[in-house]
């Protein structure tokens, strides 16, 4: 089965006045129908822009961007915005992406006339009443009229994410669209998403920084973990979490606080060799990570930029040692 | 903090009723006497030039005794050099020139916001085009270019006059309104509408235009004053057919027959320039309050 949407080693590189910084780097990411994936990392580390390539409002530097198999790059006119709609990002920052002079009606309505999903304004309210239902802004007749001054944080997201829906998308990027709002209203934002995920069949692609966030979210689904522009592990949460492979996501999960002491104090910690991330615009030579991780080989480590390969049981690492030693470990049990 | 700030609701956003709107815009006015007294000036002066003349009869009579007569009952702002009444000349004087000021001003209004929208939001080689020529037409100089235009072209009627000033204007404004575009399509709210396959049209006309509202209003009334100078300085300067009647060609006549030398010609001569001032006064100070009024960071508690 091909996947819905797919990167495939797609790279975006800006340019700055301190030098050209890849953002992205030969990223390769595959989503299938109704998978509900979080992609992890550090701020800077690329995950936004990875996110904006998988939406098709950056065009990448190099590689392709797959939509039912096809290069949306190359496609024209009909099936490109197609592809638009069928790919809907919901923005950090709910103060931002709800236009201030807008009411919610006109803001849900808009696509909904665009698209002749609705002729009239009654046809209108109609859906949009059903939307707002739809993101538990209820009962909706006290929120069509307002204007996103008028909401609070957690209720403009969820007009965000309603907005999102007009269009009947088959996947929603989700960039930090829940590290904006009250811790209180994150997990049911998070229910929220993955509802609509499970009823309408939607992939889910939800970009934090925070792996506690991800593991809630993506329980059932895949985490992949971003370092510096790269991919460094793809696994199931649940494997990623109990048995990280590559010492980033290792060093990650050391770092999420546990509400038991006892576990908080008995937790395995990764000692990274140095806190401090290089600059993307001086990025060390071979794996990016080798200045701080505490599994690097001198002759090895900072001179091979190591490709994300599969290593047993069910997972992607990129990271020399782990799949030496993980394949290692394979062989002897099989032997 | 600055995309809380950039994200506060400015006055029409905060309320929902025209009604309301109008309300509430009335009472921060009231608050600011400078930009209230220019509120009522505008109200004056439009009354004066396009209700007025309903009501008074047109006296365009020489009467050859009645030559340069100081203020009395009969006639409160004097006579001119043909004897003929300067209040009604003053009372119908006033429509062209706010209607070409007006139609100046909507138009260089129409055209700035159209090409720097688009220039901004498509970008490109278009971009590129359009912003030459801005830059072209800002390093012209006006009044010079606008009597060399007037020269060649003779402009026979008012609307004529009014597109010809039109077309000198609108530059400042398009690189404000590119500028402002620029940034205002990078906003999460833009990308999200392109996202959604919205279309051109909305994300220029319902997305960003409307958060640009009042300076485009404050603009509209500045380019307006700008219009009315210009206007009476080639009429002063007998660049257009002089025909009719309006208060730069009562200017025009009153230089023309020496009124500055006399001295019972005072106020043949000061009407027209009393009248062009005081609008012009209303018309700043009331952009001034209204920069006030739009603003919210300005706007006191």
């Amino acid at each position: 089965m091909t996947a819905l949407i797919e990167l495939d080693r797609v790279s975006r590189t800006f340019h700055t006045p301190g030098g050209p910084i890849t953002a992205v780097d030969a990223v390769s990411l595959a989503f299938d129908a109704g998978e509900a994936m979080c992609l992890v990392g550090e701020s800077g580390c690329g995950k936004t822009t990875t996110g904006r390539l998988l939406t098709g409002l950056l065009r990448p530097t190099s590689g392709r961007l797959l939509y039912e198999g096809k290069d949306v790059w190359r496609t024209k006119g009909a099936d490109l915005a197609r592809f638009r709609r069928a790919v809907q990002l919901v923005h950090q920052d709910p103060y931002a992406s709800l236009n201030p002079t807008r009411t919610v009606f006109q803001t849900l309505s808009a696509p909904l006339f665009r698209h002749k999903k609705a002729r009239t304004s009654r046809q209108a309210l109609a859906s949009v009443n059903e939307l707002l239902q739809r993101v538990d802004l209820t009962p909706p007749e006290n929120f069509v009229t307002k204007y996103p001054h008028q909401l609070s944080g957690g209720q403009r997201q969820r007009v965000a994410i309603a907005r999102a829906l007009t269009v009947d998308p088959k996947v929603i990027v989700a960039d930090e669209a829940v590290s904006m709002v009250d811790v209180s209203i994150r997990i049911s934002l998070l229910n929220l998403l993955l509802a609509l995920g499970r009823e309408f069949g939607v992939t889910i692609v939800l970009i934090t920084h925070d792996l506690a966030v991800a593991r809630y979210f993506a329980r059932e689904g895949r985490i992949g973990v971003m370092y510096l522009g790269r991919v460094v592990e793809l696994a199931d949460t649940e494997s990623l979490v109990g048995d990280p492979a590559h010492p980033y996501s290792a060093a990650l999960i050391g770092a999420i606080p546990e509400a038991d002491p006892d576990i908080t104090r008995s937790k395995k910690r990764v000692d990274l060799r140095s806190a401090e991330i290089p600059s993307l615009l001086r990025l060390p030579a071979g794996c990016t990570f080798h200045p701080r991780c505490p599994l690097s080989e001198a002759g090895l480590c900072d001179l091979k930029i190591p490709e994300l390969l599969p290593v047993p049981t069910d997972r992607e690492v990129a990271c020399h040692v782990a799949v030496r030693e993980r394949t290692a470990e394979q062989a002897a049990t099989m032997a | 903090m600055t995309s809380a700030i950039l994200a506060a609701p400015t006055l029409g956003q905060r309320l929902s009723g025209p009604w309301f709107a109008t309300v509430e815009f009335l009472r921060l006015l009231s608050r600011r006497p400078v930009g209230l007294v220019g509120f009522f000036g505008i109200v004056f002066f439009l009354l004066l030039a396009f209700v007025a003349p309903i009501f008074v009869p047109f006296q365009n009579d020489p009467s050859l005794v009645d030559i340069y007569l100081t203020p009395s009952l009969a006639h409160p702002l004097g006579t001119d050099f043909q004897g003929k009444d300067v209040l009604n000349q003053i009372v119908y004087g006033g429509r062209d020139i706010l209607t070409v000021a007006i139609i100046a001003a909507l138009l260089s209004t129409l055209i700035a916001i159209t090409f720097g929208s688009i220039a901004a939001v498509i970008g490109g080689r278009l971009d590129t085009a359009v912003v030459a020529v801005t830059d072209i037409t800002l390093t012209i100089p006006k009044l010079i270019l606008l009597i060399a235009i007037a020269a060649i072209l003779r402009p026979t009627s008012f609307v004529f006059l009014a597109v010809i000033l039109a077309l000198l204007q609108w530059s400042s404004l398009l690189r404000q309104v590119r500028a402002q575009v620029l940034s205002l399509k990078e906003r999460d709210y833009v990308e999200a509408a392109r996202s959604l396959d919205l279309g051109l049209f909305h994300i220029v006309f319902r997305e960003i235009l409307p958060t640009m509202r009042s300076y485009i209003v404050i603009h509209f009334i500045l380019s307006m004053t700008e219009a009315m100078y210009a206007q009476v300085g080639i009429i002063l300067l007998g660049l257009v057919p002089i025909s009719g009647s309006n208060w730069g060609i009562m200017l025009y006549f009153a230089q023309g027959q020496g009124a500055l030398f006399y001295r019972d010609s005072l106020w043949y001569i000061l009407s027209p320039i009393l009248a062009i001032s005081l609008v012009q006064l209303s018309l700043a100070s009331f952009a001034s309050a209204l920069e006030d009024i739009f603003n919210p960071r300005l706007r006191g508690s």
